[in-house]
């Protein structure tokens, strides 16, 4: 199968980025392992596309942010950790029930149910 | 990481943030976090392939294109955000200015921004109106603020950024006698510019002197304080900012 990479993940990130959250916080690199772990390696982000996603859910008040204490040996470079808020939960649980009605249209539609 | 890669990976941050149209304490935010970012991939890159060039060219390759994140970071900007960075287009530091050129710069802005609205706009509404007001049109002290305004964020401005240089030992070693004398050099000239629009008020020195003495005296004496508080502060920020806006990216 080919990877699944570009406008295919457009309008996608935002809520897989909460779901990797669900499980628990994470800098951006964690995030991108858990994505491309569940993804089974077919996945293929643009790892710094991940932090303007990242920023838009932040604004919105879904996710938070706090920095890592140390750098751990990174030359002053710190991560900025990343935690779901209860909106962030809200609009995973919606975004949830919306793809399984997506998936459940088109799948009648094109003859493949989920 | 030897000094050469941590620079290549540097640029690779910078090509992208550099570009983009967020305030500079945004930048410096998204900065380390990318930088973070692409010194973890380098280092799973470099453990994989054992050689530090190809793990430097593989991070910056997987990092992705400077250009479409500069879009990405632009479209994810909020409103405050973009309203800050208009602000900064015409207040703010451009890399690779000097202190003098900035805070020169800096008070001729808010010269004009201050007699734009304090002049400018009443009588502009007043012609509008059909109604000349003479209040308006009279010279009086509105147009004396913004002069007084300008003549005071030149050398104030500019010795801050002398505190803060000494503060931190950029652009020259650390030294607290030179805070210390700048920090005097700084209560002299809040004093001054006391006095002066107190003289210019009562038009007359003496009275202006009786207006702004003890309390004046006293936030004189407060402000290098209050200074040199917003340099420990800002000031590592602020030199983090200027160093990656002075890298050169190509």
């Amino acid at each position: 199968m080919e990877p699944i990479q570009g406008d295919k993940l457009r309008g996608h990130l935002e809520a897989m980025i909460l779901s990797t959250l669900d499980c628990g916080e994470a800098h951006g690199l964690e995030i991108l392992r858990r994505l491309e772990e569940a993804g089974c390696g077919l996945l293929r982000l643009k790892e710094g596309s991940l932090y303007p996603a990242l920023y838009r859910l932040e604004a919105a008040g879904e996710v938070k942010a706090v920095w890592e204490e140390d750098s751990h040996g990174r030359r002053g470079a710190r991560r900025r950790i990343y935690q779901l808020t209860t909106k962030g939960k809200r609009r995973l649980e919606s975004g949830r029930i919306e793809w399984q009605a997506f998936v459940r249209v088109l799948g009648g539609i094109l003859g493949a149910p989920a | 990481m030897n000094e050469s890669t941590r620079k290549q990976l540097q640029i690779a941050v910078e090509k992208a943030v550099r570009p983009a149209r967020v305030g500079w304490e945004h930048q410096v935010r998204i900065r380390e976090e990318l930088m973070a970012h692409v010194t973890g991939i380098f280092e799973e890159e470099w453990g994989r392939l054992g050689d530090e060039a190809a793990a430097a060219q593989q991070a910056v390759r997987r990092f992705g294109d400077p250009a479409k994140l500069t879009d990405e970071l632009n479209a994810s900007r909020s409103f405050e955000r973009r309203f800050a960075y208009l602000l900064e287009r015409w207040f703010g530091w451009r890399a690779p200015e000097s202190a003098a050129r900035y805070t020169f710069r800096l008070s001729v802005r808010i010269f004009l921004t201050i007699f734009a609205l304090l002049v400018v706009v009443p009588i502009t509404l007043s012609l509008i109106m059909g109604e000349p007001n003479n209040r308006a049109m009279a010279i009086d002290g509105r147009w004396v603020i913004p002069c007084l305004a300008c003549a005071a964020v030149f050398p104030l401005g500019f010795l801050y950024f002398k505190i803060r240089d000494a503060m931190f030992g950029f652009g020259s070693p650390r030294s607290w006698p030179r805070v210390a004398s700048y920090g005097a050099l700084f209560a002299l000239m809040v004093f001054a510019c006391g006095w002066a629009s107190a003289t210019l008020g009562a038009w007359s020195w003496q009275e202006g002197w009786d207006l702004i003495v003890p309390y004046w005296l006293i936030a004189s004496l407060v402000a290098p304080i209050l200074t040199i508080a917003v340099a420990q502060i800002r000031g590592p920020a602020e030199i983090r900012h200027t160093e990656w806006s002075l890298l050169q990216l190509d």
